[in-house]
């Protein structure tokens, strides 16, 4: 009889207590998986628009607003990073706007792109300059602005956190949040830890620097790894590999259930967000495997001088032509690039965010 | 484009990412007890079953606008998880599980009055099922789902299903002499 077979799966099975789901763990693998699938996405229609040109373009037609329902389509900005560059001391440009910049300092190291907008310290004090133009306090407590405090700030381009610092207290304070919500997920003091500089932000570990070593703090967990002695420097992580600096770490820890491969590299080099390949100040980009190196299509003959990781994981890259700078989009599969504006400088080189100069 | 020239319109990335934020916690947690339940009936231990759940609402997450906007979400999120369910049995370690043919002998048959009896049967023997058998039981039985709804979360047609649906009836019917309907999902 089927009422006995219902009954018996109801039986058992109603009087199970599902264990809590792990919300968190979820979300964040869930961002993960859009982040990497956005930057297929956007690799493969890049690879497409390289290899099928006119006719891709006589295939789809002219783009008009609302015309296509997918993803690509209906997510335009998604797909294209917050494409941030400037002119030092003067303007900046992020998304669909520009900034006046005269009255911010230490972009080029301090601050950070994000998808939600950048992220850069007035006076000791984080702020988010939105995409909407506003600009909000990401930590509204006493801060002592200290000359010699540069914690920097970084971006998991898995989710949408950053990481930032702040002097308080007598102590440095490390500070995960959401520049979508506001919400703070890390709130730590690190008596003394002097210097302290965040490393890396990447699929929810912070890699901050002291002078004891670098600490991988999980954003989400309590807990924390001495993730590298003093003798290693921590230039970036991203996707499971470290690029560093100095001595390789004596031990290698994991940090809760990831591992980590290590890869040497320069102190201002940075990884690309699959973490296969190195960007260096140049337009060859070596990778992180044995495998051959991505070659963007701006090159350094091209006049190319300034690199670095654009939010959505292309590579964006300054070039000089005329009177000021050129800046171009470059997909990270295919190194095709895409010139996106031009600047003319007035107060120095191109400026990227976070990036040294 | 110069740096004065118009942009084209852009979405607000920060909205999209509020209203996922906002939405799907509420979301997982009505629904996950209740998917949870089917996963471990179709996987048979709850570890799998909860590693399913998790992989599954991640991808959930990651594609939460089209979720959301589905007619069914639910029915949308229960394809998921089966899928995850069937698709980590197929790996390795999960061939150890015994097939059905070795359910053994039929254990004798309970008294027409001891209901209760031949309920306890009927659950190891489900678990005894060949997981996609298993599925269709579950799915049927559990779940409630017509035919078509279990094909649509199998991502098989509706003859597979019955099929399937007739050689798990067949089998429950051997190792428990539970009657059951002979290839009918009733």
């Amino acid at each position: 009889m089927t009422a006995d077979l219902r009954e018996a799966l109801a039986d058992h099975l109603d009087r199970v207590v599902a264990p809590t789901g792990d919300l968190s763990s979820v979300m964040r693998s869930g961002r993960r998986i859009r982040t990497r699938r956005r930057a297929i996405v956007a690799g493969a229609v890049a690879a497409v628009l390289v290899v099928g040109g006119f006719a891709t373009t006589q295939l789809m037609g002219s783009p008009k607003a609302g015309s296509n329902d997918g993803q690509v389509a209906t997510d335009p900005a998604l797909a294209q990073g917050l494409r941030a560059y400037a002119d030092p001391g003067r303007v900046m440009h992020y998304g669909d706007r520009s900034a006046d910049i005269s009255d911010l300092e230490w972009l080029d190291t301090d601050a950070a792109a994000t998808a939600n907008g950048v992220v850069y310290y007035d006076a000791g004090r984080p702020m988010l300059l939105g995409l909407d133009g506003t600009t909000k306090v990401l930590y509204d407590g006493e801060v002592e602005d200290r000359p010699d405090f540069h914690p920097t700030a970084k971006a998991d381009p898995t989710s949408a956190q950053v990481a930032v610092a702040v002097w308080t207290e007598g102590a440095p304070r490390l500070l995960v949040v959401d520049t979508a919500t506001g919400a703070r997920s890390i709130s730590l003091a690190c008596a003394g830890c002097d210097p302290f500089v965040i490393e890396a932000f990447d699929d929810g570990v912070v890699f901050y620097r002291t002078s004891f070593g670098t600490v991988a703090q999980e954003a989400s967990e309590p807990g924390s790894v001495n993730f590298a002695g003093p003798e290693t420097r921590i230039a970036d992580v991203r996707n499971g590999v470290v690029l560093y600096d100095g001595q390789p770490p004596a031990q290698q820890r994991p940090v809760g259930d990831r591992t980590y491969r290590f890869v040497p590299g320069a102190i201002d080099s940075q990884l690309t967000h699959d973490g296969q390949h190195v960007l260096a100040w140049s337009s060859t980009l070596a990778a992180t495997f044995d495998a051959p190196p991505l070659q963007l299509s701006v090159t350094e003959q091209d006049g190319a001088r300034q690199w670095t990781i654009d939010t959505d994981g292309s590579i964006l890259v300054a070039s000089s032509g005329g009177a000021g700078a050129r800046f171009h989009d470059c997909d990270v599969v295919t190194g095709a690039c895409e010139r996106i504006g031009e600047l003319e400088m007035t107060g120095g080189d191109p400026l990227f965010l976070g990036n040294d100069m | 484009m110069s740096n004065n020239a118009p942009y084209a319109p852009t979405v607000d990335r920060g909205a999209i990412v509020t209203d996922a934020e906002r939405d799907f916690p509420a979301y997982f947690a009505a629904t996950w007890p209740r998917m949870y339940r089917t996963a471990l009936a179709i996987a048979g231990d709850s570890a799998s079953a909860e590693d399913a759940c998790q992989a599954a609402f991640a991808k959930v997450y990651a594609s939460w606008r089209r979720v959301s906007a589905a007619d069914h979400p639910d029915a949308y999120v229960r394809r998921m998880v089966v899928n995850e369910v069937l698709s980590t049995r197929r790996s390795a370690r999960w061939r150890r599980e015994r097939p059905h043919a070795d359910v053994g002998e039929p254990p004798p048959s309970p008294s027409a009055e001891d209901g209760l009896v031949e309920r306890d049967s009927l659950w190891p023997a489900v678990v005894a099922l060949a997981p996609r058998q298993r599925a269709v039981i579950v799915l049927r039985y559990y779940e409630d789902l017509s035919e078509q709804q279990i094909a649509d979360a199998l991502g098989c047609s509706r003859g597979t299903v019955k099929s399937q649906a007739a050689a798990a009836l067949a089998n429950l019917r051997r190792a428990t002499g539970a009657a059951l309907p002979e290839g009918d999902l009733s």
